[in-house]
């Protein structure tokens, strides 16, 4: 009997929205030679279409029964929930370049670059084999190194991309490194039957086994940004152009948290009782060297970086628990992991949106440049305090049901340490958040009240300064100042992202029942 | 959606309504506001008619959102839930009493007006829901945002050094609410067994719950085996260390005198009080509700501390030359004795403790009322550089008296039929200390006589040029908290009721 299986395996199903982004890119790619300069908006909007197709496709098989093709690509909760999640985050970035490339010059490469790395970052959410999960995310890496020095005439984004391609290439060697060890003692490259041998191989060779998990964990560091890894974030956020750095933040972190989740899961969750509190020291290392070293920051984009490395260790301690937790609870686990990155995704879009308006307006990134946003326009305003009250952990907030949910996970694993670090930190965090909304509602030095005169007038003569400063040094990068108008794109990508952390906020239940309903494994 | 959630949720609503106005004046801000205010009132009070002789508490419970997953495969309901029992009816009152008279007392042409009612409003709202909350998220979420709105009222609003007394305000205050979520979250899971000795045993049916009262029904009958007392003891540790912070008290103190010294009038009236009620109440709610057990092994500690409060509270305020600092360490004395109450555990001392709280409230709130009545028109709270007013304005100098008069324990006043209550139950369980604390109410004679005479008797120290005698918006506060204090003074059965109920439920569970 011939098996005919390997010609009607579900391909469409497992790969459907990886096909579609491949395909966008290559068209996008195609048309950029082919087009001029000026159709830069075009290709955006090209993109965004085939993006938004392959999100529609991903969302069709959003419930589909978990199917293998190839032994390689899969379909199964966590590649349907973070494939989601991508492509949506996706779209918030084409809109986002949708704008930037009115006042500013793109590469043209910009945007088939951007989809590519799509297609690694979803690669590294479907695939279930070593090799195609490591290309994944060299193809994401490559494009995102490019990406942040493309403005090649601006010396802070060449430095960023330069800092990012130093670290990130040695991320992903040490990453390999890891993997060999597996591949060595296993003969397997597939996650599957290295997981079912997990057990015996844990028995037989434990020290290479822990060697392999500190080594990929710390490659996989690298890439989340986790403290003491994070050293390239600051310089590559701020180097980039915005929409690059809320791609970095955004998009790259949750590629390689959903490959870290995989690769973990199946490799060592024979072991997890093991080896999985390692992640809890670096949850907590990141937590608290990431949200101090924020403290002292003015320029808002560091400041961001900062913040989301701080985020990420949030997000890792649900990670820690997963050794700790009986099985019938680790859909909790993943859930919280899911809904945190869904929250941090829509506020640090956001985030960064009203940040790349402000400092376009005013001519700098320190974090002065706020002082009197409330006054100048008001809903800008409150939208900025929306999304630092959710990355804060305010209630009503998405960030606020993101965190409780991570902290009672974290209490019902007896996790109570870092529980009680999180949420110590969070309070850490709420100085230089609330620094930004001292400085939106803050009056400008001109009319300030008599007892902040002195202190205004200082900040603002320091602003003043760093205007000349920065303007001079980016001079030849900025574009003549444009007119007020035409911001409709960016203002309706804040104030989609400012209603997703409300709605988040206060019905959960939109997506908490959507991923209750989720088969996990 | 029943009462007790609009008495948290009006001034709610009133501080969105006052962010969304468009420029106005100062008036329409403050209508607003004190509408919001005097709808929680009205509700507080038909909440006592509803309460009534049956006791009947009052619930109303919303349901939030579910966290799927969180226990052997069940759902961890997040609810809002809003719960008026005889512990809560009285102190949510005062609270809305207060939310209403700070509004009141919010000087015309407020600078930025705007925000300060908002700010106001968020504080009222959030201090309501504070007292009135049922399960420990709602009252956990209510008392972060009390931290957040007084820490933007002390950040914007009031004297030179301000903004270092928000920080440390921010910072301590922070610090406690570690404590606190760690305690809550930590009972949450005892109670449904998480941390038994040999592995997860399900003692709560459907699963962990917030909710107070079935917490408060489990958590003390839980054998050794489900919630084994070394975890008990953690959590009392973490309640203790959080109510230290959370009221101020001595060695944890060092932030209420430099917020109230830097506050304005009526962000002091709230401050003092209500908002440093809310550690007592938690030692009450969380301490004495769930672990009785340690609140007896603790008791001499508690016994202890509290009298060293009230010592060091009294010393302290004879030795301020500023009426604020003055009575902030007043109502660390005060707070002192309440610690004691708790820890004799028994009716009386229970009572008298809850009877202090809302004395010490009242009377704490009509002190700043009145100082800050007598400042605006001399200019300054400094002791020294006050004197003959009652020559000058013999209305306002009356009222200091007699709130310094209640604030030691004069009979007919609330002062004295709390501490009377506190000392008798005192007396009963630590003798010994219950003596020592009595120099405690010969000193608060001392401070608060000592400089009362200074103010206001000998000659005048500045002139009396265009000072009126209080105003109507003052004399609405003082003429308010002063009746209140003879009220409960003279016929203290009306919050002995509510609280009598709660003093017989908690002695059922650990007398």
């Amino acid at each position: 009997m011939i098996n005919f299986d390997m010609l009607h395996q579900h391909y469409f199903l497992t790969m459907g929205p990886l096909l579609v982004v491949t395909a966008t890119a290559f068209v996008v790619m195609i048309l950029e030679f082919l087009l001029r300069r000026r159709a830069q908006a075009w290709l955006t909007g090209i993109a965004m279409l085939g993006v938004a197709v392959a999100l529609a496709v991903a969302i069709a098989h959003f419930y589909a029964q978990p199917q293998l093709t190839l032994n390689t690509m899969v379909i199964d909760a966590i590649g349907s929930v973070f494939s989601v999640l991508i492509l949506i985050t996706t779209l918030l970035i084409l809109w986002f370049t949708l704008d930037y490339s009115r006042r500013h010059h793109v590469a043209g490469e910009h945007t088939y670059l951007l989809l590519f790395a799509v297609v690694g970052a979803l690669a590294m959410a479907t695939a279930i084999d070593l090799i195609t999960l490591y290309v994944g995310l060299e193809l994401l890496s490559v494009a995102s190194y490019v990406l942040v020095a493309v403005r090649t005439r601006s010396a802070r984004s060449v430095e960023g991309g330069l800092k990012y391609l130093l670290m990130g290439s040695i991320g992903s060697a040490v990453l390999l490194y890891g993997m060999t060890f597996i591949y060595g003692i296993s003969g397997y490259t597939n996650l599957v039957q290295i997981g079912m041998d997990a057990t015996s191989l844990w028995a037989s060779y434990p020290a290479v086994v822990a060697l392999s998990f500190v080594l990929m964990l710390a490659g996989m560091g690298v890439k989340l940004a986790l403290v003491p890894f994070h050293m390239w974030a600051p310089d590559a956020y701020d180097g980039a152009p915005s929409p690059v750095s809320a791609f970095l933040a955004t998009l790259a972190k949750t590629a390689a948290f959903v490959m870290l989740l995989r690769v973990m899961l199946f490799l060592f969750n024979a072991v997890a009782s093991n080896l999985f509190s390692w992640f809890g020291v670096l949850a907590a290392v990141t937590m608290i060297v990431g949200n101090l070293i924020a403290l002292p920051q003015r320029n808002m984009k560091r400041l961001l970086a900062f913040s989301s490395v701080a985020q990420a260790g949030y997000v890792m301690v649900p990670f820690a628990l997963f050794g700790a937790t009986p099985y019938t609870d680790w859909y909790a686990l993943f859930d919280s992991i899911a809904f945190y990155l869904f929250a941090y995704t829509f506020m640090t879009v956001g985030a960064f949106a009203v940040v790349e308006i402000v400092s376009r307006e005013r001519g700098t990134v320190d974090a002065d440049a706020l002082i009197g946003l409330y006054r100048r326009s008001p809903w800008l305003a409150a939208a900025l305090s929306v999304f630092v009250l959710s990355l804060a952990g305010m209630p009503l907030t998405a960030g606020f049901v993101g965190k409780v949910y991570i902290f009672t996970t974290a209490i019902h694993a007896r996790g109570v340490w870092l529980a009680v670090i999180l949420f110590a930190t969070s309070v850490v965090s709420f100085y230089y958040y609330l620094g930004w909304l001292r400085r939106v509602f803050q009056r400008p030095a001109a009319e300030g009240a008599p007892a902040d005169a002195g202190e205004g007038a200082a900040a603002q003569a320091a602003g003043a300064a760093a205007v000349q400063v920065v303007g001079a040094a980016a001079a030849p990068d900025v574009a003549p100042a444009p007119a007020p108008a035409r911001q409709a794109a960016i203002h309706s990508l804040i104030a989609v992202c400012a209603l997703a952390t409300l709605v988040l906020g206060i019905v959960p239940a939109s997506l908490l029942h959507p991923l209750a309903l989720q088969r996990w494994f | 959606m029943g009462l007790p959630f609009w008495l948290a949720v009006s001034p709610l609503i009133a501080a969105v309504v006052v962010l969304a106005l468009p420029r106005r004046a100062w008036r329409a801000y403050r209508a607003v506001a004190l509408a919001g205010d005097a709808v929680a009132l009205a509700l507080a009070v038909a909440a006592w008619i509803q309460f009534g002789a049956a006791a009947n508490p009052i619930h109303t419970a919303l349901h939030w959102f579910t966290l799927p997953g969180m226990w052997l495969g069940g759902n961890l309901s997040i609810d809002l839930t809003f719960t008026l029992d005889g512990l809560s009816l009285p102190l949510v009152t005062l609270a809305a009493l207060l939310g209403l008279l700070a509004a009141v007392m919010v000087p015309r042409g407020q600078p930025r007006c705007k925000e300060y009612f908002f700010w106001q409003s968020l504080l009222v709202a959030a201090v309501n829901a504070v007292f009135a909350a049922g399960d420990a998220f709602t009252f956990f979420a209510a008392v972060e945002l009390a931290l957040f709105a007084s820490f933007f009222l002390l950040y914007l609003f009031g004297g030179a050094r301000r903004r270092e007394a928000a920080f440390k305000f921010l910072i301590y205050r922070g610090l406690s609410s570690v404590f606190l979520l760690a305690a809550l979250a930590g009972i949450l899971y005892a109670a449904a067994g998480a941390f038994a000795p040999g592995g997860v045993q399900p003692a709560m049916p459907g699963g962990p719950t917030f909710d107070i009262a079935r917490l408060a029904a489990q958590m003390p009958h839980l054998a050794a085996s489900v919630c084994p007392p070394s975890v008990r003891w953690w959590l009392f540790v973490a309640i203790v260390i959080a109510v230290f912070i959370e009221e101020a008290l001595v060695p944890l103190h060092s932030w209420l005198p430099l917020a109230n010294e830097q506050a304005d009038t009526p962000t002091n009236m709230l401050l003092g009080g209500v908002l440093t009620k809310t550690g007592a109440y938690i030692l009450l709610r969380f301490g004495a509700g769930m672990l009785p057990d340690q609140v007896h092994g603790f008791g001499l500690f508690l016994a202890v501390m509290g009298v060293i409060n009230l010592l060091y509270g009294a010393f302290a305020a004879w030795a301020q030359k500023d009426w604020r600092r003055l009575i902030a360490y007043g109502s660390i004395s005060h707070m002192g004795l309440v610690l004691l109450g708790i820890a004799a555990f028994n009716a009386a001392g229970l009572q008298g403790a809850m009877f202090m709280m809302v004395s010490s409230g009242i009377l704490t709130a009509l002190l700043f009322a009145v100082t800050g009545a007598l400042a605006e028109r001399t200019g300054t709270f400094a002791i020294p550089r006050l004197g003959g007013l009652a020559k000058a304005m013999p209305n306002l100098s009356g009222f200091l008296l007699f709130a310094a008069l209640g604030s030691l324990g004069l009979p007919l006043t609330s002062g004295f039929i709390s501490e009377i209550q506190t000392f008798i139950g005192g007396f009963t369980a630590y003798p010994a200390a219950s003596f020592v604390a009595l120099l405690g109410v010969i000193l608060s004679a001392v401070y608060l006589l000592y400089a009362i005479q200074r103010t206001t008797f000998g000659p005048l120290v500045q002139a009396a040029d265009g000072w009126a005698d209080a105003r109507p918006r003052e004399w609405v506060a003082i003429v308010v908290l002063t009746g209140l204090v003879l009220l409960i003074g003279v016929w203290p059965q009306l919050i002995g009721h509510p609280f009598g109920f709660t003093v017989r439920t908690l002695l059922g569970i650990g007398g």
